[in-house]
């Protein structure tokens, strides 16, 4: 994924997402954030806040964003974690609360990616990471119920769309 | 405690042993397969899928799915899963067939091999080299099902969905091609094949 690549992704993302605003800390997201800036020597794309905050008036109809989002690329893949230690640091992060929902790993893309879901106060919360060998992304997000419904319905087919970096969410 | 004791309590192998011992009788008593098993497979598949919706995610799921419940469909597919406490589904797909073997799915089999579960759906498709296999689990007396385990085995795919809870087969058709449980034609009849009991 190219660094223009990663930026479209979030914003197709931001804009076909069902978003609903947060009730709940990013911890995770930040520490999940954090742990991968060590992992990879490096430090997220710059300016993805803003991204997602010029995507929100365009999620609005669908009830808010709070859409977090962190692009690492151009990473160097000799650093990426083995799926069995990805997955196991990542649940020791996100902890109890959130579900491990669905987990991809493709050998043909070289990609990874993890999916949990938590409710928080009637809403839900979806946190995913995504790693190729070029990148990571690491997105925290609300989801509207109609969104946790497709998500639910057809997880396997969302889940292959999000690790090849289509947009999420039931707006496709 | 006593250093003989101690020293018996730390021998690993007795550990071990009270390990194999306990395990197979932890999962008798649930329908919850053991899909550890296919883990190895996963080396050697192009792509893996991995759906956990346990019974707290089917919780959480449902309070989302209550606002459809106007449309018929959605109602009957909400009344299914509101008793269910689990559905679990492992897709492996392979670059080329052969890539698995019988002895990948022998181990899933091996768990459904038990007094508790029955064979109901064995199609086999000599032209899609495609192999379809449906396990009801019930409880003792039969008539409570507690339940149920699918294997799809086609060349260069493998998918295993395990649903855990009271389901019917003639319900299954309602979760096809939803919450990961893949298509199996059953609306249409074509893994209506025979029932085999074991």
């Amino acid at each position: 994924m190219k660094p223009t690549r990663a930026c479209c992704f979030a914003l197709g993302l931001a804009l076909s997402l069902a978003a609903a605003p947060a009730q709940a800390g990013d911890q995770e997201f930040h520490e999940i954030v954090a742990r991968l800036a060590a992992a990879y020597h490096k430090r997220p794309l710059r300016f993805l806040g803003l991204v997602s905050f010029v995507a929100r008036p365009f999620a609005w109809p669908y009830g808010g964003s709070s859409l977090k989002l962190a692009v690492f690329d151009e990473i160097d893949p000799s650093f990426s974690p083995d799926p069995a230690e990805l997955d196991a640091f990542l649940q020791g992060i996100v902890g109890p609360e959130f579900r491990p929902f669905v987990r991809v790993r493709s050998k043909r893309d070289g990609e990874q990616t993890y999916i949990y879901l938590r409710e928080v106060k009637q809403r839900a919360e979806m946190l995913l990471v995504s790693v190729d060998s070029s990148d990571a992304v690491v997105i925290k997000m609300g989801l509207e119920p109609a969104a946790v419904k497709d998500w639910i319905d057809e997880p396997v087919r969302h889940g292959k769309q999000s690790t090849r970096g289509q947009a999420l969410g039931s707006a496709d | 405690m006593r250093p003989k004791l101690k020293r018996m309590t730390r021998a690993p192998a007795i550990w071990v042993a009270v390990a194999l011992i306990a395990a197979p009788a932890a999962w008798a008593q649930s329908a919850k397969l053991n899909l550890s098993y296919l883990g190895t497979l996963a080396d050697r598949a192009d792509e893996v899928v991995d759906v956990t919706l346990d019974g707290a995610t089917l919780r959480f799921a449902e309070k989302f799915m209550e606002a459809d419940e106007d449309e018929k469909d959605d109602a009957e597919f909400f009344q299914l899963i509101k008793k269910l406490s689990g559905i679990y589904v492992k897709s492996f797909e392979f670059s080329k067939p052969g890539e698995y073997s019988e002895a990948d799915v022998e181990a899933i089999r091996a768990q459904l091999r038990g007094s508790a579960w029955t064979k109901f759906v064995n199609v086999q498709s000599r032209r899609d080299r495609e192999r379809d296999e449906i396990y009801l689990m019930t409880d003792p007396s039969g008539k409570i099902n507690l339940g149920l385990a699918i294997l799809v085995a086609e060349p260069r795919e493998l998918t295993v969905v395990n649903i855990v809870g009271p389901i019917d087969v003639e319900h299954l058709a309602q979760l096809e091609g939803k919450m990961g449980v893949p298509d199996l034609d059953l609306k249409s009849g074509k893994s209506g094949g025979h029932h085999e009991a074991h």
